[in-house]
Parts: C-alpha cells; sequence; structure tokens
C-alpha cells in the first residue's frame, strides 16, 4: 500500500489479487446477496484507493480493509435493516422462493468441471453457506474475519469494537455449531 | 508468542473444508473497474494544479535565475558606463587644435582607440619627447595670464602628475629608427597607459585622475562643451547671425569670449 501511494500501480495490483478471494467471499457470505456484495466489494476498494494519500501502517492492511468492509456492511444494514441479513436466511421469506435451488444458482463455480462434479461442488458449497447463515450475525462476522482475514483474536476484537474474550467465545461457539452442521462432511 | 496461537479457538478439518470449497471469486468485469480506478487515481494524482506548479517551477527556476542574473548583470554594466561622446573629441585639422575646457576629463586623449587617426599618428621619438617637455612646462603655467596660443588649453587639461610622469617615460632613450613603427607605437602610448588610463576600461580613467568626485551637472556641461569645439562654436555664430538671430549669435559670442578668451575672433565676428 505504501509503494501504491508513492505511485506504483504495480503494487496495487499485487495487492488486489492478494485480497480480492477473501474480501468478495466474506461480503458475500455476510450480505448473501451477490449482486449487493459485488456493489459493495467495489465501494470498498475505491475507499481504499480514495484513502491511499492518508494511508499510515499502523496495522496489517488485512485488519485495515476487512474493517472497512465490516463498517461498509453496518452502514448498508443500518440503511436497508428490514431486508438484511434475513434475505439470506433459508428460514426466512417464501421457503419456495428462498429454497436451496435458488441459492445454487447464484452460486459461482468453475467452468471446467462436469456438471455432475459442478453438482455436487454446488451442494456442498451450499451447504456450508446455508451453515454459515444459520450463525448469528456477530459469530459470522468472528468467523469469516479469522478464515478469510486471517485476523488474530485480538485484530478481530479491534475490528469488532469488542473485548478479546467476548471475541474468543464467539469464535468458539460459531466453530462449534458449524461442526454440528457439517458432522457428515468432516 | 505461541500462545496467542494456542488460546486461539481452531477446528483444523473445519477449517479445510471451508477453505476447500470456499472458492466463489468476484468477475473479471469488477476486477478490472477496481484496477482501471486505482490506475486513473494515480494518475490524476500526477496532473493535480499543486503538481503541476511543482513540475514547472522545478523545471523553470535554474533558467529563470540565470536570465535574471544575466539582465541585472548588464543593466549594472550599462549604468557604470560612460555616456557616448565621454572621452571623444572630434579632431579639428590645421594649427587651430581644439581647446578643451580645463574641466575636461583627463582621460580624453589618453585613450588610443577613440583617438582620431591624425591625432593618434604617432610621432617620431625626439619628437614625442620634445613635446612632453613643453607640455609639462605648460601645465606647471596654468595660471599664468591668457596670453598663450590657440591649442594651449586642451594640454592644460592633463594632471601635473600625469604630465610628470609622462615626461620621465619620454626621457627614456629614443629606440632606433629602424624600429618597426607597430614598436614605435606602443612606446608612444605609454603616456596614456601610464596616466592611468587602462586600456579598454573608460570608466577608470576619470576617477584615478580626479582626487573627488565631480557633480553630475558640471561633469554633463563640460562633456557638452568638449563635444562643440571653438570652430564649430563659430560657425554656429555664423549661422545664427545669418538666420537674423543677432541677439542669440550676440549672446553666444559673449558666452564663447567667456569661455575661450584667448581664441583670436574671425574678421567677420569682431565687433
Amino acid at each position: 500500500m505504501l509503494a501504491y501511494r508513492a505511485g506504483d500501480a504495480d503494487a496495487f495490483t499485487t495487492l488486489y489479487g492478494r485480497y480480492r478471494g477473501p474480501l468478495h467471499r466474506y461480503l458475500a457470505r455476510q450480505c448473501g446477496n451477490p449482486t449487493l456484495a459485488e456493489e459493495l466489494y467495489h465501494e470498498v476498494w475505491i475507499k481504499v484507493i480514495n484513502a491511499r494519500a492518508n494511508y499510515e501502517p499502523l496495522a496489517r492492511f488485512s485488519t485495515w480493509i476487512f474493517r472497512i468492509a465490516r463498517h461498509r456492511l453496518i452502514d448498508h444494514y443500518r440503511q436497508h435493516a428490514h431486508q438484511l441479513p434475513l434475505q439470506f436466511a433459508p428460514h426466512a421469506g417464501d421457503p419456495a422462493a428462498d429454497g436451496p435451488e435458488d441459492l445454487l444458482a447464484t452460486l459461482p463455480a468453475p467452468s471446467h468441471e462436469t456438471p455432475h462434479a459442478v453438482h455436487e461442488r454446488q451442494q456442498v458449497a451450499e451447504r456450508i453457506s446455508l451453515a454459515l447463515a444459520a450463525l448469528p450475525a456477530a459469530q459470522r462476522d468472528v468467523f469469516l474475519l479469522a478464515e478469510e482475514g486471517g485476523l488474530t483474536l485480538e485484530e478481530i476484537a479491534a475490528a469488532t469494537d469488542c473485548g478479546r474474550e467476548t471475541t474468543k467465545s464467539r469464535l468458539r461457539y460459531a466453530l462449534s455449531k458449524l461442526r454440528h452442521s457439517l458432522q457428515d462432511l468432516l | 508468542m505461541t500462545e496467542p496461537l494456542q488460546d486461539f479457538p481452531s477446528d483444523p478439518p473445519l477449517s479445510r473444508l471451508y477453505r476447500q470449497f470456499a472458492t466463489d471469486e468476484p468477475s473479471q468485469a469488477i476486477d478490472e473497474r477496481i484496477l482501471a480506478a486505482a490506475k486513473a487515481a494515480l494518475g490524476a494524482g500526477e496532473r493535480s494544479p499543486g503538481a503541476d506548479r511543482g513540475r514547472w517551477w522545478r523545471r523553470w527556476r535554474t533558467p529563470l535565475a540565470l536570465a535574471t542574473t544575466l539582465v541585472l548583470t548588464l543593466t549594472l554594466s550599462l549604468l557604470q558606463q560612460p555616456p557616448p561622446g565621454d572621452g571623444f573629441v572630434p579632431a579639428v585639422p590645421g594649427p587651430q587644435v581644439a581647446p578643451a575646457p580645463a574641466a575636461a576629463p583627463p582621460a580624453k586623449f589618453a585613450d588610443p582607440e577613440a583617438r582620431p587617426a591624425a591625432a593618434v599618428a604617432p610621432p617620431s621619438p625626439a619628437r614625442t619627447a620634445g613635446a612632453l617637455s613643453d607640455r609639462q612646462a605648460e601645465t606647471r603655467q596654468q595660471s599664468r595670464p591668457a596670453s598663450t596660443g590657440v591649442g594651449e588649453r586642451d594640454r592644460e587639461v592633463k594632471s601635473e602628475s600625469v604630465a610628470e610622469r609622462v615626461s620621465s617615460a619620454a626621457a627614456k632613450p629614443a629606440p632606433p629608427a629602424t624600429e618597426p613603427a607597430a614598436t614605435r607605437s606602443e612606446r608612444t602610448d605609454v603616456a596614456p597607459a601610464v596616466a592611468g588610463t587602462v586600456t579598454g576600461n573608460r570608466s577608470e580613467a576619470p576617477l584615478a585622475a580626479a582626487p573627488g568626485r565631480v557633480p553630475a551637472a558640471a561633469l554633463a556641461k563640460s562633456r557638452a562643451q568638449a563635444v562643440r569645439t571653438a570652430s564649430v562654436w563659430l560657425d554656429e555664430i555664423r549661422a545664427l547671425r545669418r538666420e537674423g538671430n543677432l541677439q542669440e549669435a550676440e549672446r553666444q559670442l559673449r558666452e564663447f569670449r567667456r569661455e575661450y578668451p584667448d581664441y583670436p575672433l574671425p574678421e567677420d565676428l569682431r565687433p
């Protein structure tokens, strides 16, 4: 980021390649809407670009960018509190409309795989997504920050504005619930 | 260091499963949009007005400083140069050599380059020595009553010290007659060189010869008078008479007689 601030465009390309997947998955899992996730994803990176002049390496870049993403999500939640995040939950709204078939159609998959393999992978991915969606928002947030962002307990605690022990407890609960939901896949 | 990692709740099989199937990524279109925005932001930052001003100043500050210094130096050197006419008196042929006023700068004839060809023509060494001795004697009699010859006043402008140094230079043995003319002319030019005139720098001669600074008005008047010789002045008086401007002609004639009391008036101008 410092190199990009100094005018090196290639440094930003490297940085973007490193964080594009984790950041996108974090937003997609949190908001549950691929189109909205891409919109938020774009906004987060634009914020990063615009903040380059004032960037100071006070923390790891991953901590910084995931914190921006989280704040952007919170802003979106506040603006659309009646839609999010229940929209992603399988038991919310019309069960037929938000059923597994609709969610399956929205999940991206590599094109080189056979339809059967793709179908199987999509099923597993769907189950993981559903298990994540079933978690409370705070626990899902902590789990995604740990898995996608690679943040430590202290960094997650700082990003979520809560104590370290609270973060630790949330993460433990999240892991326990996920293990329980995905027991047959492990 | 390892304590926080041990403290960190983890489930490696669950993490492995999650990472195996969490492969969704943003579309290529949004990648291109973000990368283009990043490059555009860099370009906009480089083209900001402040950066343009900085680049302009960094590019032009050295040439501007050099040009300013050059202009300042030229202006100062032009201001230090004497105005045209200083140190230059047109030659008057024949015995009626233009008498210069006593206030004229001593370097008037000192510059050999400014002297007309007739005046610069090098005399023989023997004649030079004799003439310089005469000049020294005349210079010492500056306070004598006005009964001397016509061309003496221009010689009186030389200071006594200058004349003495010139005479000492002239008292040296005369070079042989077979010596090249160029060498002789160089030796005859010793006088102006000794008189304090630095060749090629006319402005230093008056300063070196005069102990104090001459007022600017007196200096300008003496310069104007130096340019207008006696014969030219008389021609102007004749022209005024021909034009019928008798009062002005009479006034000019009175002024001429006051300026040149020893100058013999021509027949047509005598009262």
